[in-house]
């Protein structure tokens, strides 16, 4: 199962790695799940913790494929008692276009099981 | 010639930064003149520039906001304009640099200024700023801060620091070979000094750099009215020596660009500074699974000292008191917990409190499942997964 997490977290590692030249202010936090939702545009996490006022972290469904992802992960945590490592950038506040609030919600960019 | 070029240059930066800053702020990761925290909760914090700087220098100002918020990706601190709540730096409007002036601290015709006059005060240089620039002390009813030449951060609340000081924070343009591209880290590590952080470098631990504050000391300064005031205790917020510290000098020996760079907070600044400025809700945090299978011993950890923390059962731990406890019934006073328990589903229910005495508390659930329940449960899981992959 370890071995499952690591090629999983790998695969979204390396594509952040691909795509991380555009990202301008990458920072990552360890998360506690509290929920996962999905909305017509976009799907969240909801951690148990904030940071410096974000709770949610979202990715817009419009990336069906990668919304999925990021899905699966954050379900398959919060179902094993388990932490995600959540990638994110918090000067983008793009997320507001999809109903990620400026307040306290940040796209993220990348999901790693703990 | 390349060598001898870099020594010298280091040499150089070195001998500009140990001058530049303020030799009195105390060492340690946490300097122990308590910090803008101490019986305040977040995330409210006022800044501003002071003198004419908003005026003469609006990019500089910009600038330096715009370094400002590192700060607040850190930790629960949204800055304000002294009084004025209603602007935000990163609010996703711009930003203009006339609404960050500081209110005047001086008497006019009476009584000391009230209210909020800035929780951190930046100095810039400007013509016009020169006389508080260079006059020492700073000027200001009460303050008793020394004006050391160049950049310097006043540490959190210490003695001498008075509400009606001229500035608490003194930030110089460097390098000054290119004022195009003002060093991150300089900003960081000035305004990390109001915050509560040392110098990473004076650690005792800090043998490259010759650190020699212990860990625990306690330190002495005087105030304006003559009465010698002991600090808290100046605490190693995390373990061992952060060589990637913004709070450290550019120092050869340790291999540190500290305060002349641009890499910003590390992981242990931004995890020291998340400590010292807790969000509005406190959770404590774990790491760990709260899903095992029946025969697995339970093992959870508090995840400041997973990342880094000195968290122990020490009197200079960041967080102590703890407590965990399952359907009620306490199971562990340590940092971390590891034990045997049957199957069922328990209420978990972790506790401590931090160096400043504020409780963090964090309630869920564990699991301690069948092993055909267990395998049902990471099957579904894998189904989820290879639903998508």
């Amino acid at each position: 199962m370890r071995i499952k997490y690591l090629v999983l977290s790998s695969l979204v590692l390396g594509m952040l790695s691909t795509s991380g030249a555009a990202i301008a202010a990458q920072k990552s936090v360890i998360c506690t799940p509290k929920g996962v939702a999905t909305f017509p545009s976009r799907i969240h996490i909801r951690c148990a913790q904030s940071f410096s006022g974000i709770v949610f972290f979202a990715y817009k469904s419009s990336d069906s494929a990668g919304a999925a992802r990021n899905m699966s992960m954050a379900t398959s945590a919060l179902i094993s008692g388990r932490n995600v490592r959540v990638f994110y950038d918090p000067a983008d506040q793009s997320g507001s276009k999809i109903g990620c609030n400026v307040k306290d919600c940040r796209l993220l960019t990348g999901l790693e099981i703990h | 010639m390349r060598k001898l070029f870099l020594r010298t240059f280091y040499l150089i930066v070195f001998c500009i930064a140990w001058f530049a800053t303020v030799p009195n702020t105390h060492a340690a990761l946490y300097a122990g003149w308590g910090a803008l925290a101490n019986n305040r909760t977040g995330p409210d914090f006022s800044l501003c520039f002071a003198g004419d700087a908003v005026d003469v220098r609006a990019d500089r100002v910009l600038n330096v906001l715009d370094h400002i918020r590192h700060i607040e990706w850190a930790a629960n601190i949204k800055f304000h304009p002294p009084g004025n709540k209603s602007i935000r730096i990163q609010s996703g409007q711009a930003l203009d640099a006339l609404d960050w002036r500081c209110p005047h601290t001086s008497a006019t015709n009476g009584p000391l200024p009230q209210g909020d006059l800035g929780d951190v005060r930046i100095l810039l240089h400007t013509a016009a700023n020169n006389t508080w620039w260079t006059t020492d002390p700073v000027g200001g009813h009460d303050c008793a801060i020394v004006n050391h030449g160049s950049s310097w951060g006043a540490t959190g609340n210490e003695p001498k620091l008075s509400k009606w000081c001229n500035f608490s924070v003194k930030l110089g343009d460097d390098p000054i070979e290119d004022p195009a591209t003002f060093y991150l880290n300089h900003t960081l590590h000035e305004v990390a000094h109001k915050l509560g952080l040392g110098h990473e470098h004076n650690r005792s631990d800090a043998t490259c750099a010759g650190g020699t504050v212990i860990n625990g000391s306690i330190s002495s300064a005087t105030d304006p009215s003559g009465t010698s005031v002991n600090s808290q205790p100046q605490i190693f917020m995390t373990a061992p020596f952060d060589t990637a510290s913004v709070t450290n000098y550019v120092l050869a020996a340790c291999g540190t660009t500290g305060n002349y760079d641009f890499t910003g907070y590390s992981a242990h600044d931004t995890l020291s500074l998340r400590i010292l400025y807790p969000e509005n809700t406190r959770v404590a945090e774990i790491y760990g699974t709260r899903v095992i299978k029946s025969g697995q011993r339970l093992v959870l950890g508090n995840l400041w000292q997973y990342l880094g923390a000195s968290v122990d059962s020490s009197s200079t731990s960041v967080a102590n008191n703890f407590s965990w406890k399952l359907n009620g019934a306490q199971q562990a006073t340590t940092p971390n917990l590891n034990i045997n328990i049957g199957e069922g589903t328990y209420s978990l229910v972790y506790t401590y409190q931090d160096f400043l005495n504020r409780s963090y508390s964090f309630n869920n659930k564990v699991e301690v499942l069948s092993a055909t329940q267990f395998d049902r449960r990471m099957a579904s899981q894998a189904v989820i997964i290879g639903a998508v992959y």
